[in-house]
C-alpha cells in the first residue's frame, strides 16, 4: 500500500496535507460567514459521487497509460492483498486530495444532518471502488453495480436516505465481490497484445493530435461538457436573475483543461519539441489556432444563447470574445511553454492542478473591468493584439 | 582552429544553485571528428547533451562557438546544424515513423531522402507504420536513429546509442558512425568500450563534471583508457 500511496501522492504526501488544509480553510471560512443553501442532497451526492467516480476512473487510467502497473507487477504480491492495497490507496488519494475540497464546500453550506452525511460519504465509497473497476482495460458493463448506483441516485431524489444508506452498502458489497473475483494483470493494457497500424505518412501536428485524443477520449469529454455549459449557462444566469452578470459566463468557459496541458501530460515531447528547429511554424502557431478554434465554439454558442435569452448583445461583446479568446489561447501556450507543469504522480493531478485557474482568473478580472468601465474593451484589445505580436516573435 | 565546428569555454551547468552537475567545462569539436564521451552514471553526460539540445535554461558559458561564430545554443542556427537521440526517449509516441520522419524533415525544412541503406541497415522495414508507443525500447530507438543519420547534419549528438539494440544493428550503428565523417561531426556517449574504440578519433572522459582526461590518435586505445578510468576512480 505504501508503494501505491507513492505512487499517488509521492513520498511526504504533500497533496495530501494542501487539501486538508485548504477544506479546512473552505469549511471554516463559509461556516463562520453563515452562507447557507437550500441545496437538494441529490445534488450533493450526485456531484460528489460523480465527481470522485471520474477522477478514480483517470487516475487509475493515467496509471496503466503510464505502465507503471507493469512494473509492480514485476514484485511479488498476492492477488487480494494487491488490490486491497490498490483500492485503499485509491480511496486515499482521490477521496483525500479532491474529494475532500468539494465535501467540505457543501457540508459547509448545506449543513447537512448525520445521516446524509454518511450516505453522502458512502456513495462516495462505492463510486471510487466503480470508478476503479470502469478504469479495466478489458471491461464488462459491471451490471449490478451500474445499477446499485441508478438506484441510490433514485432514493436520493426521493430522500430516501436510509434506502440510499442501505443500497450504497450493498453496492459497496458488490463492488467488493467482483474485486475478488479480479486479477492484477486485468490492470495490464490490451494494447500491449496488438500493434497499431497507421498509414498516414505526413506528420504533422493535428495528425498528432487526432491520434492523441483517439487514446485519450476523456480530453474530448471535458470539451463536450464545455459546449454542455455553453448551452446551460444562459438560462441559468437567466434563471437565478443575475443576468446582468452574464458577460462572466466567458471566463467559466475558458476552464478547458485538458487542451490546457498537451505539453505537461506529455513529459518528454516538450524537450523534443524545444530541441527541434523551426517549431513555430510546425506546432505554436497550429496550437494556437487549434486552441483559438476550440476556445472560440463555446463562447460563441453562449453569445448567441444569452441573446436568445434577452440578453443586451452588442458588436462590442463580439469582439470582447475574440479578444478574450486570442489572450487565454495565447496564455496557455507560453504557460505550457515556459512553465509546464512536471511534478505530477498521476495525471489526475494535471488536471486539477492551480495553473489551470490562471487564465480563466485573468479573463475574469478583464471581463469585470469591462462590466464596470466599458471602454477597457480597448485595453483588452491592446492586449490581444499585443499577444500576438508575442506568437509572432516567438523563437 | 580552422576547421572548429564547435568550441564551448567554462560551461557550468546546474539543476539546484550552488550545485553544478558541469563545472568549467571546455570542449572543442572539429569537422568531420568523431568524439566519443566517457563516464561514469551521474558524470553529467545526458545533462551536457540536454544542454547541446537547447532544452535547459540553467547554465552559463563563457564562450560558445558555432564554426568560428558566437552563437546562443537557443540559437535557430544551432538548431538548424545539429540533431540529438537520447537514451530514453517517450516523445511523439503517437506517431509512426513514417509520421515522425517526415514532421522532423519538415522542421529541419529538409526532403526525406531514399532511407532504404539505413532501414535495411538497422532491420527495421517491418515497423514503419507502427505507432512508436507500440515500439520496443530498441526498435524506438532504431526509429530515431535512422531519423537523426538520415538528417546528415553537421554536428550529430548520440546519448548511449547502444542501449537497447541488437547484435546486428550496433555492428551497424559503429559502421555509421564511422562513416558519418563523410557528412560531419558526431559527439556521442557509451558505456561500452568497443563502441568508443572502434569508432572515435578522440574520447573524452568525463568526470564529477569536467573533462579528466582527453585521448586521440593511437592513444585511442582500450588500455590506456581502461587506465585513465581507473585513475579517476581511486581520486
Amino acid at each position: 500500500m505504501k508503494l501505491f500511496n507513492r505512487m499517488m501522492m509521492g513520498r511526504t504526501y504533500l497533496p495530501l496535507m494542501i487539501s486538508f488544509v485548504v477544506s479546512l480553510f473552505i469549511y471554516v471560512v463559509i461556516a463562520t460567514s453563515n452562507v447557507h443553501l437550500n441545496v437538494k442532497p441529490f445534488f450533493f451526492y450526485a456531484s460528489t459521487g460523480l465527481f470522485t467516480f471520474f477522477i478514480a476512473r483517470q487516475t487509475i487510467q493515467s496509471m496503466i497509460k503510464d505502465r507503471k502497473f507493469n512494473s509492480i507487477l514485476q514484485l511479488p504480491f498476492i492477488k487480494n492483498h494487491f488490490l486491497f492495497s490498490l483500492a485503499c490507496s485509491t480511496y486515499l488519494y482521490v477521496l483525500g486530495t479532491k474529494t475532500l475540497v468539494l465535501f467540505a464546500i457543501f457540508s459547509s453550506v448545506m449543513n447537512p444532518k448525520l445521516d446524509i452525511i454518511i450516505s453522502g460519504f458512502l456513495i462516495i465509497i462505492s463510486c471510487c471502488i466503480h470508478g476503479i473497476l470502469f478504469a479495466l482495460p478489458k471491461k464488462r458493463l459491471p451490471i449490478l453495480s451500474v445499477s446499485s448506483l441508478i438506484i441510490c441516485g433514485g432514493l436520493s431524489w426521493f430522500e430516501r436516505h436510509d434506502l440510499v444508506l442501505v443500497i450504497s452498502l450493498i453496492s459497496i458489497l458488490l463492488a467488493g465481490v467482483i474485486y475478488i473475483k479480479k486479477d492484477p494483470y486485468d490492470f495490464i493494457q490490451s494494447t500491449f497484445s496488438y500493434k497499431q497500424k497507421a498509414h498516414i505518412a505526413r506528420g504533422n501536428f493535428y495528425t498528432y493530435l487526432y491520434r492523441y485524443f483517439i487514446f485519450h477520449k476523456n480530453y474530448l469529454t471535458n470539451s463536450v461538457f464545455i459546449l454542455v455549459l455553453a448551452i446551460l449557462l444562459p438560462f441559468m444566469f437567466v434563471e437565478t436573475k443575475m443576468g446582468s452578470f452574464y458577460l462572466l459566463g466567458l471566463g467559466i468557459l475558458s476552464i478547458n483543461t485538458p487542451m490546457s496541458i498537451l505539453f505537461s501530460s506529455n513529459r518528454s515531447i516538450l524537450e523534443k519539441v524545444k530541441s527541434l528547429p523551426n517549431q513555430k511554424a510546425k506546432l505554436i502557431l497550429p496550437y494556437f489556432l487549434l486552441l483559438f478554434i476550440w476556445n472560440f465554439i463555446p463562447s460563441l454558442i453562449y453569445l448567441v444563447l444569452s441573446k436568445f435569452f434577452g440578453q443586451p448583445y452588442e458588436i462590442e461583446h463580439f469582439l470582447l470574445v475574440i479578444c478574450l479568446v486570442i489572450l487565454n489561447s495565447v496564455g496557455v501556450i507560453l504557460l505550457e511553454w515556459y512553465f509546464p507543469i512536471k511534478n505530477w504522480h498521476v495525471e489526475s493531478d494535471l488536471w486539477h492542478h492551480p495553473r489551470k485557474y490562471v487564465m480563466p482568473g485573468i479573463l475574469m478580472i478583464l471581463i469585470m473591468m469591462v462590466m464596470i468601465i466599458p471602454s477597457a474593451l480597448m485595453v483588452v484589445g491592446v492586449l490581444a493584439l499585443m499577444s500576438i505580436g508575442i506568437i509572432i516573435i516567438f523563437k | 582552429m580552422k576547421n572548429e565546428l564547435l568550441t564551448i569555454k567554462n560551461l557550468s551547468i546546474w539543476y539546484e544553485a550552488n550545485h553544478p552537475i558541469i563545472r568549467n567545462l571546455d570542449l572543442s569539436i572539429n569537422q568531420n571528428q568523431i568524439i566519443g564521451l566517457i563516464g561514469r552514471n551521474g558524470a553529467g553526460k545526458t545533462t551536457l547533451f540536454k544542454m547541446l539540445a537547447s532544452t535547459l535554461r540553467n547554465f552559463h558559458t563563457e564562450q560558445f562557438l558555432w564554426m568560428g561564430k558566437e552563437l546562443s545554443v537557443q540559437s535557430k542556427t544551432f538548431k538548424l546544424n545539429r540533431s540529438i537521440v537520447f537514451d530514453e526517449d517517450h516523445s511523439f509516441e503517437y506517431f509512426t515513423f513514417r509520421e515522425y520522419l517526415s514532421y522532423v524533415f519538415d522542421s529541419y525544412r529538409k526532403r526525406v531522402p531514399d532511407l532504404t541503406p539505413l532501414i535495411h541497415g538497422f532491420h527495421f522495414e517491418k515497423y514503419q507504420d507502427t505507432l512508436l508507443k507500440d515500439l520496443s525500447t530498441g526498435n524506438r530507438k532504431k526509429a530515431f536513429l535512422i531519423t537523426a543519420f538520415a538528417l546528415r547534419l553537421p554536428l550529430l549528438i548520440l546519448d548511449e546509442p547502444v542501449n537497447g539494440l541488437d547484435f546486428d544493428s550496433t555492428e551497424f550503428l559503429y559502421e555509421q558512425i564511422k562513416n558519418y565523417r563523410e557528412y560531419g561531426s558526431v559527439l556521442f556517449s557509451s558505456h561500452v568500450m568497443e563502441s568508443i574504440t572502434m569508432t572515435a578519433d578522440q574520447v573524452l572522459i568525463l568526470q564529477n563534471g569536467a573533462i579528466s582526461h582527453s585521448f586521440d590518435g593511437n592513444h585511442v586505445n582500450r588500455e590506456l583508457i581502461r587506465k585513465a578510468i581507473d585513475q579517476s576512480r581511486r581520486r
